[in-house]
């Protein structure tokens, strides 16, 4: 079990009221997460499922690692309404994700952006997004190419004619 | 489990999508050349940013957007931020850009967001939108003409720069009141023309920020905030006509939380039925130059705080003046565990400390006990 998710469920207090049901998801490795209903149901495809009356064994997190569930969780925890007292703190929480200029970072924001796309998760979804596009904007197309890692499959008559295609955006 | 190599292009198509929506189109059309997948992404993206600043010259602006506009797959734009600057818009002589891309905007439906600085009256495909919700315009408008166009029912949020609300027939016209859905508000260097009271009172109203609003062309004004959703308010920048004490900012909101006010004048703040205001920051930096006016602190202290009504279990209130050079009164209240309030009030040029026995002092925080404690010091 991974830290976060029992931090969240000792912290809680609620396990044993049963006021607040806990789902159990597992991820692709096949670690076991203990997560109550009314945070998780933040992904719209868990509260499709919850709504639905299908949550109630365990729910498989295809193609999200434990590693990664684990950060959506602490997301989940951070967004859960009245869990941080004013916007400015969450933003402030949230800008540790908007640099993706290391090579983890980057890996970690892919497997947020395929979890929050699986999950339906908008709020991880808009954030992860928003950090490529800052990483991608500015850019020359052989400085993209190496920050991402991208093969070029175009032979040099088919990229100047590309560019000539599409010339004005390429002038300053 | 790490995947090796280039993960970027084999996110699935709707992220790449979302991703290269958000950017200036023109970095999007820009990916075109990466490799062979990203030929055609850029066609697909749902939203268009259109910026006259990353081009130098007008006239590849206007070749760029043409470009877009044909060769983009026509399907609803979601978000459309067009902005042109100063030098665009004296070079242009006719708008034949401008009317093709809120054409072409305002020929599918779904639009969610509009930003621009469009100057002149907007095509009407644009304005009859009901799927609206966010619209940041810097452009001067009139009252009539902010009324009269946008179905602002639909808003939720809304961002003015630079625009001018004009003289009306009445004289405390409330221009927010038919934005009935309106959570957000943000209002930069705006200016308000011949009416003694400025109200704002959108129902659903939860964040407003006023930065650089300025009342002119009246004898005393007045800002009325009565809101019955607020929870963040922030105030700066206030320019009002009369400079004096007249000049009285009522805030009116049972939800608020947490209030910032920057103030440069001499004003009143008037807090009524504010029963759930948690933290509130005033900061009063007045001009240099009317630093060293006499009397200048005790009339601050006078004016300030007026908080009229109700119970109040703010856990923090910390105000500043700077009335001097390098002198500046802080007026702190905090109250603990037992609801106990601390109050001090130093000049830290003197170094010295008052302290006051905080429960009375706070229960009666009214301007004219502010002002009689001042002058006994």
């Amino acid at each position: 079990m991974s830290t976060a998710a029992t931090a969240d469920a000792s912290s809680s207090g609620d396990t044993t009221e049963g006021s607040v049901r806990l789902l159990t998801l597992q991820s692709e490795d096949g670690e076991v997460f203990e997560v109550k209903e009314t945070i998780a149901t933040q992904s719209v495809t868990i509260k499709g499922m919850v709504d639905d009356d299908c949550a109630t064994s365990t729910i498989p997190v295809c193609n999200v690692t434990g590693r990664t569930l684990a950060m959506v969780i602490e997301w989940w925890n951070k967004h859960e309404i009245g869990a941080v007292s004013n916007e400015k703190e969450l933003k402030e929480w949230e800008s540790q994700f908007d640099t993706i200029d290391d090579k983890s970072d980057r890996d970690d924001v892919y497997d947020l952006l395929m979890a929050a796309n699986y999950l339906n998760i908008p709020t991880l979804l808009d954030c992860c997004t928003s950090a490529v596009a800052e990483a991608i904007k500015g850019k020359s197309t052989d400085e993209m190419r190496e920050f991402f890692d991208i093969k070029s499959d175009f032979d040099e008559k088919e990229e100047d004619a590309l560019r000539k295609e599409n010339q004005w955006a390429f002038e300053n | 489990m790490r995947r090796a190599g280039d993960r970027l292009s084999n996110l699935p198509n709707p992220i790449i999508y979302n991703i290269l929506s958000l950017m200036d189109t023109k970095y999007a059309v820009r990916t075109c050349v990466l490799s062979k997948k990203w030929l055609f992404h850029w066609r697909y993206i749902h939203s268009l940013n259109f910026d006259t600043e990353t081009f130098t010259k007008v006239s590849t602006f206007r070749k760029f957007v043409f470009h877009v506009l044909r060769r983009r797959r026509p399907f609803g734009v979601r978000r459309l931020k067009f902005l042109i600057d100063y030098n665009y818009r004296t070079k242009s002589r006719n708008s034949s850009v401008e009317k093709k891309v809120f054409d072409y905007a305002g020929s599918y439906g779904g639009r969610e967001e509009l930003e621009t600085n469009f100057y002149s009256k907007l095509p009407e495909s644009i304005v009859e939108c009901q799927s609206l919700k966010t619209l940041k315009l810097s452009t001067y408008l009139s009252n009539e003409d902010f009324q009269d166009s946008f179905d602002l029912a639909s808003l939720t949020t809304l961002q003015l720069s630079e625009t001018s609300f004009s003289e009306t027939h009445n004289n405390s016209f409330d221009i927010f009141s038919t934005c009935l859905n309106l959570e957000n508000l943000i209002l930069i260097d705006c200016s308000s023309y011949g009416r003694e009271i400025f109200e704002i009172s959108a129902p659903r109203l939860r964040n407003l920020s006023i930065s650089g609003l300025s009342l002119q062309d009246s004898i005393k004004t007045k800002i009325v905030i009565s809101t019955p959703s607020l929870v963040n308010l922030n105030i700066s920048n206030l320019i009002l006509q009369g400079m004096n004490i007249k000049d009285v900012v009522v805030i009116s909101a049972p939800r608020l939380k947490f209030f910032n006010f920057q103030a440069k004048y001499r004003l009143t703040l008037s807090i009524e039925k504010c029963s759930n205001l948690e933290k509130m920051n005033v900061r009063v930096f007045p001009p240099v130059a009317w630093r060293e006016t006499y009397n200048c602190e005790q009339g601050y202290m006078f004016d300030l705080l007026c908080i009229t009504e109700g119970s109040y279990r703010e856990k923090s209130i910390d105000i500043l003046f700077k009335f001097s050079k390098g002198k500046f009164k802080s007026y702190h209240v905090d109250s603990g565990a037992e609801t106990e309030v601390v109050e001090f009030i130093k000049e830290v040029e003197k170094k010295r400390l008052w302290f006051f026995d905080g429960v009375t002092a706070y229960q009666n925080i009214e301007a004219q006990l502010a002002a009689e404690r001042l002058i006994s010091l």
